[in-house]
């Protein structure tokens, strides 16, 4: 949304009035017709427009309109050029280096003069306030926008999270019905299929009916669970290879990568998978943003009883501040959800991201 | 070091821009003396220094004008340094110009003209101050044919009225204390205060062309796309 650019502000009335302030100025000069009053007329422009242009630091400027103002002392002609000053310092709010070049110009001048500085330094006080008053509001208006902003930035990301914790549900659903499939209706039905071939082998020849009703039943048994075993490979989450993944990864990286791992990487589920990968893309996205590495590495533990993954980089840059991300947060509450913790350290210009994920049951899971 | 080579390059490789920065202007000097100070021509030098930094400012003009400003802002190299640098390689180009200028005055005018190196010292200011005037004239243009049409006019008129192409004594006396707004008023003030001895007044003058100059690269160096 754009502002409205008609609409009046501290800073254009005060630039009015210096302007007015400035012919009035001119007028005055062209009847004294001295040239070093012309030069302390540009002299003033000069100032202001640097200051407009470089924000000179206060005490730079103080300085030099000390300078002037002592310079009024011996050239008497300049002192009104000091009006200028009066009007500038008092409007940015900056009292006490308006009162320098007050001193000086009401000093020398008679009752209109000092008539005249009050006008001006009134106006400017008042102009100061509004100006406070107009920043406060843009200040207000400011966090507004960023508070919108942020909830925006965080739909957006509890959408994605959305989206992958349904992702999670699937796969782990898929597993699920696999494994039930697999492991119960699969033994029954081998066992049936077993019992089935026993009551064959002892079934005499002679009970050609029998026999032949259990031949039919033991082709349909052996039908039916090639069928499941198909059926089970089916549903259960297809697994990319581990390492195929991470080498994946490790191209998306404009840093080089070294991967090492321990352990049987089979005796992770896909979503356990995902999980790591989520890591990993969530520290290289860090790595991305605040260093400057000059090796990263990725560890995968497959321990016991836990999976272990270390991200490590060094070439950490200095920033003022480092608050944890969304990224990671996001992943902290992604990790919790299934007992596992995700931790960080930052130790001299280097940086670890270390997370620990419970695998279920150990070796007797193989 | 490589943007005031650049910039450098960019003038004096056209042998045009050099006959038209250098031989023409040249011709002013042979206008004869005047007995109200030197010799017209001197005065006029100012009118050749005004357009010569027009013409000299066109690199980075063009800059400007084909979007090349914005790659350079895009790059590490900061908006001062790219300034100075473009600044400097004309200021040099000018300083040429004006030895030039004095060393013909010197042999054409011989005796009627005196003070050379402080004439040259005030064709230095000069110029300077006219290539921060040309930096912000065309700084509101966005096609150099257009700036240079209307600053010929501008520019000839700002040397009537400032006294460098009709003496000053010749300005009527109204207008006097107004035309003292015209940077281009103080080369002849100068000039005059130089020739008449007053040594405060030719300094002053230096001071008022360095204000200009200050304001006008101050207005001249925003970034304008």
């Amino acid at each position: 949304m754009k502002r409205n650019p008609w609409t009046s502000s501290p800073n254009r009335l005060s630039l009015l009035m210096l302007v007015l302030l400035y012919g009035g100025l001119l007028g005055w000069m062209m009847e004294k017709r001295e040239p070093m009053v012309f030069l302390f007329f540009l002299v003033s422009i000069f100032l202001l427009v640097l200051d407009w242009r470089m924000k000179l630091q206060r005490g730079v400027f103080g300085i030099l309109l000390g300078m002037l103002s002592l310079l009024s002392l011996w050239i008497p002609h300049i002192t009104f050029s000091l009006i200028i000053y009066v009007l500038y310092s008092f409007s940015q709010g900056t009292y006490l280096l308006g009162l320098l070049p007050s001193v000086f110009f009401i000093y020398d001048q008679q009752r209109e003069g000092i008539i005249l500085w009050g006008i001006v330094a009134g106006m400017a006080v008042l102009l100061s306030f509004w100006r406070k008053d107009q920043e406060l509001q843009w200040r207000k208006e400011y966090q507004l926008r960023k508070r919108l902003y942020e909830q925006e930035e965080m739909e957006t990301l509890l959408l994605h999270e959305q989206k992958h914790l349904e992702n999670m549900s699937r796969l782990k659903e898929r597993q699920r019905i696999a494994e039930v499939l697999h492991d119960e209706l699969g033994h029954e039905l081998t066992a049936a299929h077993l019992s089935l071939k026993a009551a064959r082998t002892v079934a005499k020849e002679e009970e050609g009916l029998l026999v032949n009703t259990l031949d039919k039943s033991l082709h349909r048994l052996e039908a039916g669970l090639t069928k499941l075993k198909e059926a089970v490979r089916q549903i259960e989450p297809t697994k990319e290879s581990f390492l195929d993944t991470v080498e994946t990864l490790k191209k998306e990286c404009t840093y080089p990568v070294t991967f090492t791992h321990e352990g049987d990487l089979r005796r992770l589920e896909p979503y356990q998978e995902q999980l790591v990968f989520g890591m990993i893309k969530e520290g290289f996205t860090n790595i991305e943003k605040h260093a400057n590495p000059s090796e990263v590495e990725i560890h995968v533990a497959i321990l016991e009883t836990v999976l272990r993954v270390r991200l490590y980089n060094d070439g950490v840059k200095e920033e003022k501040s480092m608050t944890g991300g969304n990224g990671l947060r996001y992943l902290r509450k992604r990790l919790e959800a299934v007992g596992g913790t995700v931790s960080s350290q930052k130790e001299k210009g280097a940086f670890t991201l270390l997370m620990v994920l419970p695998l279920r049951g150990g070796n007797e899971d193989d | 070091m490589k943007i005031f080579m650049f910039a450098l390059k960019e003038n004096i490789k056209a042998p045009v821009n050099l006959l038209m920065i250098v031989l023409i202007p040249l011709t002013v000097l042979l206008i004869p003396g005047s007995q109200y100070g030197f010799p017209q021509g001197i005065y006029l030098v100012g009118m050749a220094i005004l357009y010569t930094g027009f013409l000299l400012s066109r690199p980075m003009v063009e800059d400007r004008m084909k979007g090349m400003i914005i790659r350079i802002h895009a790059s590490p190299l900061k908006q001062v340094h790219y300034l100075l640098a473009h600044l400097s390689a004309y200021f040099l180009l000018m300083m040429g110009q004006s030895f030039i200028f004095i060393l013909g005055a010197k042999l054409l005018h011989g005796e009627a003209t005196f003070h050379h190196g402080w004439i040259y010292l005030l064709y230095l200011s000069f110029g300077l101050m006219t290539l921060s005037l040309t930096l912000t004239f065309t700084s509101f243009f966005k096609n150099f044919g257009l700036a240079f049409g209307i600053f010929a006019g501008v520019g000839s008129l700002m040397s009537l009225l400032g006294g460098i192409s009709m003496p000053l004594h010749m300005m009527p006396e109204e207008i006097l204390p107004w035309i003292r707004l015209l940077p281009t008023y103080w080369l002849p003030y100068g000039l005059n205060a130089l020739y008449e001895g007053k040594f405060f007044d030719y300094f002053l003058a230096h001071g008022i062309l360095w204000t200009y100059t200050g304001i006008f690269i101050a207005l001249g160096s925003r970034r304008r796309y």
